[in-house]
């Protein structure tokens, strides 16, 4: 800036063309807008605690309602899908990474409620980190989609086997849960549908029709170069069939997380029992991962969940209460409208304020 | 920084097109030759050309000075390096959405550069091409363009018209070489100064037109250098002789020529060399306590961001350690090691690197930028307030530092000027005192309050003179006395407040006086000695029509002296005209008589001066008389009173007091007659002095001056009252009340002073008064002591100015024991009378003499100007300026303290919001391994700063207001909230941290419980995962900021609501538009509020909840504050409210 100058003085100017110099009058420039300004009275307070505590209960009660609506079987099957004589983490680590050995095991889930048709059966993983971020950028979405791509060094180590680029590549494809669930009552198979369990965008535009496991190293077996991970994949299946496959790869946004493996079509009476034979495959013993098997309905808001009904009541609860906590402030603590005594300056106690006669 | 700056300036300036050609600035000691009218000659100068650049940068040169500039704020630093850093594999988030955000605030930042320089082009625009005559040859003109002009050059200005550059006047249109210039836009002084070129020049461009063309002359002068008021050159003229030029032959720029026809010059200075130009500063950067305290948060912020990052990094280091290789599925020995557990060390330095990215949130990068274009927009405000208008100058408020103005809020001690700041600076004739007889009958303003206060002024309540009863008799009796007065007269309906003779600088009435009736006084031989003195004696010169002595105007060196000879003509001494020698006045004796044309011969004048508080001048009366005619100041003049023919000096002094008492400004009138014998010496010695050169010079005058001033015959005095401006009780009142301290600067007598005090309510009934003065026995000695010690006049200074410190604390720690409780308060306030830590300067900021000590150095010391009808030039170099005192309310109570809530909020608000974030992006690692993966898609992130919650912020930043202006200005003690920094400050920085901390955690919990990947979020089943989780809590993260403006502040105009539910519109609009675009852009949205969010009544339930609860700490405590506590300001609207309901009440029943 070099500062004061003939320009901006205007003094010249001035003096040539004299024109007012008054500011236009505008509500606007004024700050003069017509404008809202609630006032925190007393009677305003109450009402809006009241009127969100009234709103609140009962919509916390209609969620929660939906939420208990829900039936839901729970069976952690990690532990008790084992041998009996594994009872170190090495032992059931060698044991469950034994390609050879079948790992069949019968579990029995016990219907107590009804349930109603669709039962959605999901699994749940635990203290894995699909949200790790070498986890989670470990993929290509490009080659997913089918699109031609030959840098995929964001899927390394799953890059490439012997030089020969894997598809599906990455360490999402490559740890794919593999255990597997045969449902059946009183030695009646019963179907499940493993169609529809993903999302209808993903499998659209994000997997390729096209697009075919290739050089994948769980398809290798311990012959191959590759490490073995999860789940081989079929290679004539495109990877937009493999809803499983899809399904995981929308990776949890927490290190317990649950995944939809599919849905039964068919509704279960009280008292039944269903036996699931399990192919215990997936190595979770190594970080002390639990693994359980959900049968679940749903309700127009979804699964059980008590989370937003609670919150919900609880929230309306307290409105309410403050309502009265309010009311009650109001009736020990009166202060008149607008009571200019009640201003800092009139108060009797202020000292050291300028002395007015 | 800033030095390397100013060498790049100068280095591009440099390479400008040679508009600094060298030797311009570096070399401002070297004295220059030049020759006059010899362009040809001159071009071997590389002289600056007369083009003159205000602006920043040239076209070149912006786009890097202008980055460069922006980079001046050290967070761009960051935000760059965090930019870079994001360029390295490991980044957390997608380059691009770091780079644009940075990109787009720097893109901000220069075009505002941009916007701001174009429009000083403009100007220099404008100015450069003015047209002037410029002398081409053959004693022709041609019209040519401002910045062609050249040193050397010589052109023609005619009357009216500025000065191009600096200019050494040859001669004038007038005879003797004599013209007149105002300086009003160099000084703030309004009155002409005389300028007279060399006796052996005045014929250039006279009428033999051959002089001009054949004129040639060598001037030597000193360099360019920014004194204004001092030129040493000299000038060779073709014949050999030489002659020593000085000021009075310089005509600066910026400065206009006035009652003179045309004047020739020769160009000395041009463009930046010129003396404005020199003088012109860049004024210094001034940053408010607000900024100071935001610098400390950033600073704060930075340490809360070292410190995650650390906490990530180990946390990240131990959990890779530990883990090993059993999360088998992240293989993470192989490849890279940023989580390689057998090189754990190096992943926590990794990790701590980009977490400095992922929770560089806690930087708000678009705060910088929105503060500045919110203080631009305040300006505008304030500018624009049609209260703040002045019609009589035509000028609206200026806002030249919008840096400082939350400050305005904060304003504990205003300094002010008491003359044309508190008053108009538009001096009445009052009253006087003749011959020992006091006249005018008027009531001062001071009188005025007295009688509103029902105070007594003055001590002796028993007047001797019975006519000097109308001063001193109570209000009521007076008012009878004037009644009779009236009756007396022949047209009764003629009074003080209804004068007849009333014009600018004379509102004295006195029907003894008027109408030509001073004849019929006893003492009227005295009376018109004492008229022909006021009439001779001065330096105004006037301006009109001889023959209409109604619309004769005079042009004098201060107000106080026009309204003296204004006065004179209204009594019948009408002065018209003054030459050099001679002084014309044309007398009417007696009413009857026709007027009489006298010439007196002007022999001297002994020109006014602040320290000589006197001015007289010798004068030849036609009839033969030699006198010395003086007016000046009662304290020095009574001193060089003749003992032996003192005149009327007991009864003068005595009316003066009591005029000094009333609130006028006093003179004494003397004269003296000289031996004719003894004036010849005199004049010898005197002419001797005034040819000498150097600095002896004035010291010699002086001294001569002092010895002839000797021996005064007092005639009278005369008292002239300078108004208040309109409405400056109210304002100090306020201010008052407000609790600003007010401290004002006055040169008038202390009785005068004090009743002035009261008079503009500045002093109160019940206040105790505490005189400090320079008399008494220690002062005494402190002056013994100085001519002992022979000090110099400066050393005196110093001398009494620690005298009147010492004499001042010791009278406040008298105050201070008598009032505890005060001295508690100005402990607290930590702003002492004395030393305010933030004063408000009024007055001519240029140079103003009341500086605060300076032990509180560090204090903000920022200037506010009066700019009226003088002081152009000292309101550029204000930050703030306003044309009328009472237009400092307004700026002070109403929008000051707007824009210090504004800014406050503003500032709070933006650390709430990226806190926010901040936190969220360490929570989401805590749940992540602390692998630094956020939840949420980049583009959320790097919106939400600069889109999703900006604009709200700055409608409040801009247009907020706790109480209207109405109620600002009805209740003044709302200001003293911003003295006591109510809104900004620990507890309230504190508080809104924790309310940030307490929403993250609902935000970031709230979501996480229903999307937890743990039960279905619909009814097909699907269970969520990390993208829904991302946008599920995400759009309450945009909602809740939005929604919180309803909480923070009470006042809604369309504008907020639009603002706020647009912000909230745009988060869906993107989140849809976003999840539109094909999946190679999309990424993880694609589709994610279509598909995912929208369908499911979990996520329309979540927001409801997580909204209510997020908002309900903040609005429980504001109602239990406002129903128990209530801040002053709840109070005022709640009376406002109650007002307007009561009279809509009343209308109804009407």
């Amino acid at each position: 800036m070099n500062g004061a100058s003939t320009s901006e003085t205007g003094g010249p100017v001035s003096i040539l063309k004299k024109e007012s110099r008054r500011p236009k009058y505008t509500k606007f420039t004024q700050q003069e807008l017509p404008a809202c300004k609630p006032l925190l009275t007393p009677g305003w307070v109450i009402a809006i605690f009241l009127t969100v505590g009234v709103i609140f209960v009962p919509i916390g009660v209609v969620t929660l309602l939906a939420s208990n609506s829900v039936v839901q079987i729970v069976q952690r099957y990690d532990d008790t899908c084992l041998p009996a004589n594994l009872t170190t983490k090495d032992a059931q680590v060698s044991y469950i990474q034994n390609p050879s050995t079948v790992k069949k095991f019968t579990v029995i889930l016990n219907v107590v409620k009804y349930m109603k048709s669709p039962v959605y059966v999901y699994y749940e993983l635990d203290n894995f980190y699909q949200n790790h971020r070498r986890y989670v950028k470990s993929r290509n979405d490009q080659q997913l989609r089918g699109q031609n791509v030959t840098d995929l060094s964001a899927c390394k180590p799953e890059d490439r086997v012997n030089g020969l680029p894997i598809t599906p590549c990455g360490l999402i494809a490559w740890s794919l849960f593999n255990d597997t669930y045969a449902f059946s009552i009183a030695a009646q198979n019963i179907t499940v549908n493993k169609t529809g369990i993903a999302w209808k965008s993903d499998v659209d535009k994000k997997f390729g029709s096209s697009v075919f496991p290739q050089n994948f190293p769980n398809n290798n077996g311990s012959a191959g170069a590759g490490l073995i991970g999860g789940a081989a994949l079929q290679t004539n299946v495109s990877l937009d069939m493999d809803e499983d496959l899809i399904v995981w790869m929308r990776t949890a946004a927490l290190p317990t997380f649950r995944k939809l493996w599919g849905r039964i079509e068919q509704e279960f009476q009280p008292g039944t029992n269903i036996s699931v034979t399990v192919q215990n495959q997936y190595n979770t013993y190594s970080f002390g991962g639990k693994k359980k098997l959900i049968l679940s309905t749903t309700s127009w808001l979804g699964g059980k969940n008590v989370f937003l009904g609670t919150a919900y009541l609880a929230m309306g609860l307290i409105c309410i209460f403050l309502a009265f906590f309010f009311f009650l402030i109001h009736l020990r603590n009166p202060r008149p409208l607008g009571d200019p005594s009640y201003l800092s300056w009139n108060r009797k106690n202020n000292t050291g304020e300028y002395l007015r006669t | 920084m800033a030095s390397a700056m100013k060498w790049w300036k100068e280095r591009w300036r440099g390479a400008g097109g040679g508009r600094e050609g060298a030797g311009s600035g570096s070399n401002e000691a070297e004295s220059r030759v030049i020759h006059c009218n010899r362009p040809d000659l001159n071009s071997s100068f590389w002289y600056a050309s007369n083009r003159t650049s205000t602006t920043k940068y040239t076209w070149y040169s912006f786009l890097p000075m202008s980055l460069f500039e922006q980079y001046r704020r050290a967070a761009y630093w960051y935000f760059t390096a965090m930019a870079i850093l994001s360029l390295l594999s490991f980044g957390p988030y997608s380059p691009i959405s770091l780079w644009l955000p940075l990109l787009f605030v720097l893109a901000l930042g220069i075009l505002r550069d941009f916007a701001e320089d174009l429009r000083r082009s403009r100007g220099d625009k404008e100015v450069n091409s003015r047209p002037i005559l410029v002398h081409t040859g053959g004693g022709q003109f041609e019209e040519k363009q401002w910045k062609h002009l050249r040193v050397g050059d010589i052109v023609k200005v005619t009357d009216g018209n500025y000065f191009p550059s600096d200019l050494l006047l040859l001669s004038s249109s007038t005879t003797d070489g004599v013209c007149y210039v105002e300086t009003m836009n160099l000084d703030g002084e309004t009155n002409l100064k005389v300028r007279q070129a060399l006796e052996s020049t005045w014929d250039v461009g006279g009428k033999k037109e051959s002089v001009l063309e054949n004129f040639e002359a060598v001037l030597e002068y000193e360099g360019p250098n920014p004194s204004l008021y001092t030129f040493v050159g000299t000038l060779r003229l073709e014949d050999g002789q030489t002659f020593p030029v000085g000021p009075s032959q310089l005509l600066l720029r910026d400065s206009s020529l006035q009652n003179t026809g045309s004047i020739l010059g020769a160009v000395v200075y041009t463009g930046h060399d010129t003396k404005v130009m020199q003088n012109s500063l860049p004024p210094p950067s001034k940053r408010s306590r607000v900024d100071h305290t935001l610098d400390k948060i950033i600073w704060a912020m930075f340490a809360v961001l070292l410190l995650v990052s650390v906490l990530t990094a180990v946390l990240l280091a131990v959990r890779t350690k530990n883990a090993g290789t059993d999360p088998w599925y992240l293989q993470p020995t192989i490849r890279d090691s940023y989580y390689n557990p057998n090189k754990a060390a190096v992943a926590g330095i990794i990790s701590f690197l980009n977490s400095l990215i992922l929770y560089g949130y806690f930087i708000p990068i678009a705060l910088y930028v929105s503060l500045e274009i919110v203080r631009v927009i305040q300006a505008r405000f304030i500018a624009a307030d049609i209260h703040m208008y002045d019609p009589i100058t035509n000028k609206a408020a200026k806002v030249k530092s919008a840096g400082l103005n939350e400050e305005l809020g904060q304003v504990d001690t205003i300094f002010s000027d008491k003359t044309g700041t508190l008053t108009c600076n538009q001096m009445d004739f009052f009253r006087v005192s003749i011959a020992g007889v006091a006249y005018g009958i008027g009531t001062t303003e001071v009188e005025r309050a007295a009688k509103q206060l029902g105070l007594a002024l003055g001590g002796d309540p028993s007047p001797r003179d019975p006519k000097d009863n109308l001063l001193r008799l109570s209000s009521d009796r007076k008012a009878e006395l004037q009644g009779s007065i009236n009756m007396m007269d022949d047209n009764n309906n003629y009074g003080p407040d209804n004068n007849p003779y009333r014009e600018k600088g004379f509102n004295f009435y006195d029907p003894r006086l008027l109408g030509g009736n001073w004849i019929h006084e006893p003492s009227s031989q005295n009376i018109q000695f004492f008229m022909q003195i006021l009439a001779l004696c001065h330096t105004a010169i006037p301006d009109g029509i001889p023959e209409d002595p109604a619309s004769m105007r005079y042009r004098a060196e201060s107000p106080d002296e026009a309204a003296l000879v204004v006065a004179a003509k209204q009594f019948g001494f009408y002065f018209y005209k003054r030459t050099p020698t001679m002084l014309h006045v044309r007398e009417t004796v007696s009413p009857n008589s026709n007027p009489v044309d006298q010439v007196y011969q002007l022999l001297n004048v002994l020109e006014f001066s602040s320290a000589r508080k006197r001015m007289s001048v010798i004068v030849r009366f036609p009839d033969g008389r030699l006198l010395l005619l003086s007016k000046g100041a009662d304290s020095v003049m009574l001193q060089r009173v003749d003992k032996n023919k003192s005149g009327f000096v007991k009864e003068t002094n005595k009316h003066l007091k009591d005029f000094g008492e009333v609130g006028l400004r006093t003179l004494v009138v003397a004269y003296r007659q000289l031996d004719e014998e003894e004036y010849r010496k005199w004049q010898a010695k005197y002419a001797e002095a005034r040819a000498t050169v150097g600095r002896e010079r004035d010291l010699h005058i002086e001294e001569l001056a002092d010895e002839i001033e000797q021996g005064l015959t007092v005639v009278g005095g005369t008292g002239v009252e300078d108004k208040l401006q309109d409405g400056v009780p109210e304002a100090i009142d306020r201010f008052a009340r407000a609790g600003i301290k007010i401290w004002v600067l006055t040169g008038d007598k202390v009785e005068t002073a004090i009743n002035i005090g009261y008079a503009c309510s500045l002093l109160r009934h019940g206040m105790d008064n505490l005189l400090v003065s320079l008399e008494g026995p220690e002062a005494h000695a402190l002056e013994e002591r100085a001519t002992r010690d022979n000090l110099s006049r400066d050393e005196i200074a110093e001398e009494q100015k620690a005298f009147v410190g010492r004499k001042l604390s010791e009278a406040l720690d008298l105050v201070l024991t008598h009032h505890e409780n005060l001295r508690e308060s100005m402990s607290s306030a930590k702003a002492t009378v004395g030393i305010g830590d933030l004063s408000d300067q009024i007055g001519d900021a240029a140079d103003y003499p009341l500086r605060k000590p300076d032990q509180h150095s560090h204090a903000i010391e920022y200037a506010l100007v009066i700019d009226g009808v003088e002081g152009a030039q000292a309101a550029m170099a204000a930050d703030y300026a306003i044309s009328q005192f009472r237009f400092l309310e307004r700026l002070l109570l109403v929008h000051g303290r707007w824009c210090y809530r504004r800014i406050s909020l503003m500032i709070l608000y933006f650390f709430y919001k990226v806190c926010m974030l901040g936190f969220i992006a360490f929570l989401c690692n805590c749940f992540a391994f602390f692998s630094g993966n956020p939840f949420y898609n980049d583009w959320y992130a790097s919106c939400y700063n600069t889109v999703f919650t900006a604009l709200p912020v700055c409608v409040i930043g801009v247009l907020d207001q706790d109480v209207s202006a109405a109620e600002a200005l009805r209740y003044p003690e709302l200001y003293r909230s911003g003295q006591r920094g109510e809104m900004f400050n620990k507890r309230s920085i504190f508080g809104w941290l924790l309310n940030s901390l307490y929403s993250s955690a609902i935000i970031f919990f709230f979501p996480l419980a229903v999307y937890s990947g743990l039960s279905a979020i619909r009814p097909g089943g699907q269970v969520s995962s990390i993208q829904d989780y991302g946008a599920g809590m995400f759009t309450v993260l945009v909602l809740v900021p939005n929604l919180q403006l309803y909480m923070a502040v009470q006042y809604f105009t369309w504008i907020h609501h639009l603002a706020i539910c647009a912000s909230i519109a745009i988060w869906y609009l993107f989140i849809i538009v976003y999840g539109a675009l094909p999946p190679l852009w999309a990424t993880n949205a694609y589709k994610e509020f279509v598909e995912v969010l929208a369908p499911s009544a979990s996520y329309w339930l979540l927001q409801a909840v997580v909204i209510v609860i997020t908002l309900l700490p903040e609005y429980l405590f504001r109602s239990l504050k406002w129903a128990l506590y209530p801040s002053d300001y709840q109070i005022v609207l709640e009376c406002t409210k109650l007002e307007r309901k009561q009279t809509s009440k009343q209308q109804h029943r009407v």
